[in-house]
């Protein structure tokens, strides 16, 4: 059966009205969660499982994919418009779509955001139905060595995030690194700083850090404001795209597809890596980067297309191999359990309806929430006309909601003010909040792959070296730094020689 | 006068309370009783969890409601829903971690989060031993064959699990116990990533529970060597027990349900009779069948016994495994 027949076959299956009202319905749930910061597809997908117990299993499918790639539609709004990431993947949105925001341009990240991700979420379906077979054995074959060296390559992007001083983009991520290391070590069963709080036994967690840091001290920090920036009355003409935004996004968002897609297909990845290696990529390749961090367009549509294009990817593993890639998609293997259905690397042949079926249904989903999107931009950006004592409160109250619904522990909500008041002098002293986030993600991770690495070696670093994914990645990593250092060091040498000389002459 | 008064206010006082609490016991429940998962949606216990509060709303005569509040391993959850009152209206859905992470604890030196003795075990539901596993591709095709291998070559070998001193960690390291010989551990964070890096070849043995695997070695990916049971599964009919092959290494994944301590005579016996009646759910039976979970009732004094023997007997493996 070619794959325009399989095609044909999974269409059939996600036209019938009923699964497009289920494809419509998760579409607007996922883009509902995704809005609200800290609530994320997780908690959507989980409060439906029960209700899809008596549903068709390829329905139940549809409805729930279509819940976890439309939160991250919905992720990119909070991003932008109020500088609180919804996700750990929205999180270099803020960069430079809240300077966007607050420059008036609201409206252009947003639809760009929409369509970036509608572009990236078809081209990554494609992928998915395409090469999905082939790409299931390199989602297997990665393992931890090739994980320590894409977290390595990570880190080291970090670095390219700064606008500001770069001491102090890695000093802020070194803390996140020191962050990560709370909680019960998975190796040796320690507990690290946990001074007998089990709410600190899995570390201090992304959403609480996030929502203090952005969200709380964001509030403070305007509150302590002598004077407030103007409340935005943004027209009709300034909120579509222009065309020269069009141009400055084609190419990332085009670029960030392949990346998104390739790091979402990994099980367990960290799909936030894609996002700043596509803020990175597009940083070097710009004529112009130093716009990057002060309200660039292609900041906002390459990381924004890298993380619609990580959640295609991301269906691979639980499709072609059996094994869910993270917390939203093994709610929906369970979903796929409890309707009797295996899911394994024999899905395909045993269910080709349901595999299918759910592919198309993705297509015919991004379709529909870019749909869905468009219109809602001008709801969301005539947010911003709301006065500040409304809606700062309301801000404050989702990041509580987020933070206590995590796992109903009130702990959470201490740790998200507290890094609140942190958030809001980290703002005072000019400390950039998003590398401390992304390096507490990346941490424990690095941390985990190095040392199952060298359990795995017996204690040999050779691990890294002799396997070519990691080799090459890492390899990729040190260039990369080295590159980075490069300017500034043959800045140095030629200010020596130019004194030597003058003295010399 | 004043005193005789006195008194039969108080006698009156103490026979309400008295009616009260008899009252109250009598009806419960009153009001829908929440069970606590201490794992995140979507896993086996989830899984598990949900279809007992689904069926189970008939035979209580009140719905039942999960509550997932993961953390810890399982700790975080726990912790809450002993921190609740015995009343009957906080129950938990109990798993063999209970048996483990005390004992862990203690030997790691730090205060026990709970014990046994915290517990009344309403009803053991399933008891599924688990599977271990090696890559297809991999030379081993009986236990003998990897325990050879891996005393010819000590310590090289190496396993994943899906947590330290967890039900996926432990099972092997009594197989090492027994047979003398050593394995490394890879740990990994949850089954998923542990299934992979098998599948993957960077680790050449795991162990993993019979609903998740039976895809894979269906689909001729991984072989099982053995299972950790008297008796061979019925979805595995190729692959032999431990009884069968003369081990005494045997272990299950149990999901139990578990009240507090100090929980009225009264409540425990109505939830023992409602469970009774829900291990005969065709309903429940066939999710149960779904997600490949053993049957394994056990009410709740025989398993209270039972729990009380696998809970000494982990404290003497998890002294020679764990490294303080």
């Amino acid at each position: 059966m070619g794959v325009l027949d399989n095609a044909w076959m999974g269409f059939a299956v996600a036209v019938t009205p009923r699964n497009l009202l289920y494809a419509l319905a998760g579409c607007l749930i996922g883009t509902l969660v995704g809005v609200l910061p800290g609530v994320g597809p997780l908690a959507g997908i989980s409060l439906l499982l029960p209700a899809t117990f008596g549903m068709d299993p390829a329905a139940a499918i549809i409805l729930l994919a279509a819940i976890y790639y439309g939160s991250q539609y919905g992720g990119s709004t909070t991003s932008i418009l109020m500088n609180i990431p919804g996700e750990s993947s929205s999180v270099v949105t803020c960069l430079d779509g809240y300077r966007m925001a607050q420059q008036g341009r609201a409206g252009p990240a947003l639809g760009i955001a929409a369509f970036g991700s509608y572009i990236a979420g078809t081209l990554s379906v494609a992928g998915l139905m395409l090469f999905a077979p082939l790409l299931a054995r390199v989602a297997v074959d990665f393992g931890p060595p090739e994980f320590f060296a894409l977290m390595v390559l990570g880190l080291v992007l970090l670095g390219y995030m700064s606008s500001g001083s770069m001491l102090k983009t890695l000093m802020m991520a070194a803390v996140g690194l020191i962050l990560g290391t709370v909680g019960i070590d998975p190796i040796t069963g320690y507990l690290r700083f946990t001074y007998g709080q089990t709410v600190l036994a899995d570390g201090i967690g992304f959403i609480p850090v996030a929502m203090g840091l952005f969200g709380v001290g964001e509030v403070l920090y305007s509150l302590g404001e002598k004077v407030l920036p103007a409340v935005q009355r943004p027209s009709l003409r300034t909120m579509l795209p222009t065309r020269q935004d069009w141009k400055d996004s084609a190419g990332p968002i085009g670029r960030a597809s392949v990346i998104g897609f390739l790091i979402g297909i990994l099980p367990g990845s960290a799909h936030v890596v894609s996002t700043f290696v596509s803020y990175a990529l597009e940083r070097r390749l710009s004529k112009h980067p130093e716009r990057f961090g002060h309200g660039a367009i292609e900041g906002v549509a390459g990381p924004e297309a890298a993380n619609n294009a990580a959640t295609g990817g991301a269906m691979i593993p639980l499709l072609s191999v059996g094994i869910p890639s993270g917390p939203a998609p093994a709610v929906m293997m369970a979903a796929l359990m409890i309707h009797g259905v295996r899911p394994g690397p024999l899905l395909m042949q045993e269910n080709p309806r349901l595999f299918w079926g759910v592919i198309a249904s993705m297509y015919v989903g991004n379709l529909m929430l870019l749909i869905l999107n468009l219109p809602l931009v001008g709801l969301f950006v005539n947010l911003l006309r709301i006065p500040y004592p409304i809606l700062y409160p309301v801000v404050l109250l989702f990041t509580v909601i987020g933070s206590y619904g995590i796992s109903g522990n009130i702990g959470d909500v201490v740790i998200m003010f507290v890094f609140g008041v942190i958030g809001y002098l980290m703002r005072h002293l000019r400390f950039d909040a998003a590398p401390v986030v992304l390096a507490l993600v990346l941490g424990p991770q690095l941390e985990n792959s190095f040392r199952q690495s060298l359990l795995m070696s017996g204690g040999s670093f050779a691990i890294f070296f002799a396997r070519p994914a990691s080799a090459v990645l890492l390899a990729a990593g040190v260039a990369l730094l080295a590159l980075a250092c490069l300017p500034p060091l043959a800045r140095r040498i030629r200010g020596r020689l130019l004194a030597g000389g003058a003295d010399g002459a | 006068m004043k005193h005789r008064v006195f008194v039969a206010v108080m006698g009156v006082a103490a026979a309400s309370v008295l009616f009260a609490t008899w009252a109250a016991a009598q009806t419960y429940p009153t009001k829908p009783v929440t069970l606590v998962n201490p794992f995140p949606p979507g896993g086996t216990l989830d899984l598990h969890a949900r279809a007992v509060a689904t069926a189970i709303g008939p035979f209580l005569g009140q719905p039942m409601v999960v509550e997932n509040k993961a953390g810890a391993a399982g700790a975080a959850g726990t912790q809450s829903m002993l921190a609740a009152k015995p009343d009957g209206y906080t129950l938990l859905q109990g798993w063999t971690g209970l048996s483990l992470i005390p004992h862990v604890d203690a030997l790691m030196g730090r205060p026990q989060l709970f014990k046994r003795e915290d517990f009344i075990p309403i009803a053991r539901l399933t008891a599924s031993p688990p599977l271990l596993a090696v890559n297809a591709e991999s030379p081993w095709k009986t236990l003998a064959d990897l325990v050879a291998e891996a005393k010819r070559r000590p310590n090289e070998l190496r396993h994943s699990s899906g947590g330290l001193y967890g039900i996926s960690h432990i099972p092997l390291e009594l197989l090492k116990l027994e047979s003398g010989f050593q394995m490394r551990h890879v740990p990994f964070t949850g089954g998923a990533p542990a299934l992979t890096a098998l599948l993957g070849k960077n680790v050449d043995a795991s162990i993993c529970y019979p609903g998740v695997c039976l895809p894979q070695v269906r689909a001729g990916k991984i072989r099982a060597l053995v299972v950790f049971g008297a008796a061979r599964l019925a979805d595995y009919p190729d692959v032999p027990s431990v009884k069968e092959l003369g081990s005494t290494a045997e272990f299950y994944g149990w999901m139990s349900i578990m009240a507090q301590k100090g929980t009225p005579p009264e409540v425990v016996t109505t939830l023992r009779g409602a469970l009774a009646k829900l291990v005969r759910e065709p309903s429940y039976k066939a999710v149960m069948m779904q997600i490949g979970e053993t049957m394994a009732y056990l009410d709740g004094e025989e398993f209270a016994r039972a729990w009380d023997t696998e809970y000494r007997k982990m404290e003497e493996v998890l002294k020679a495994v764990v490294k303080k």
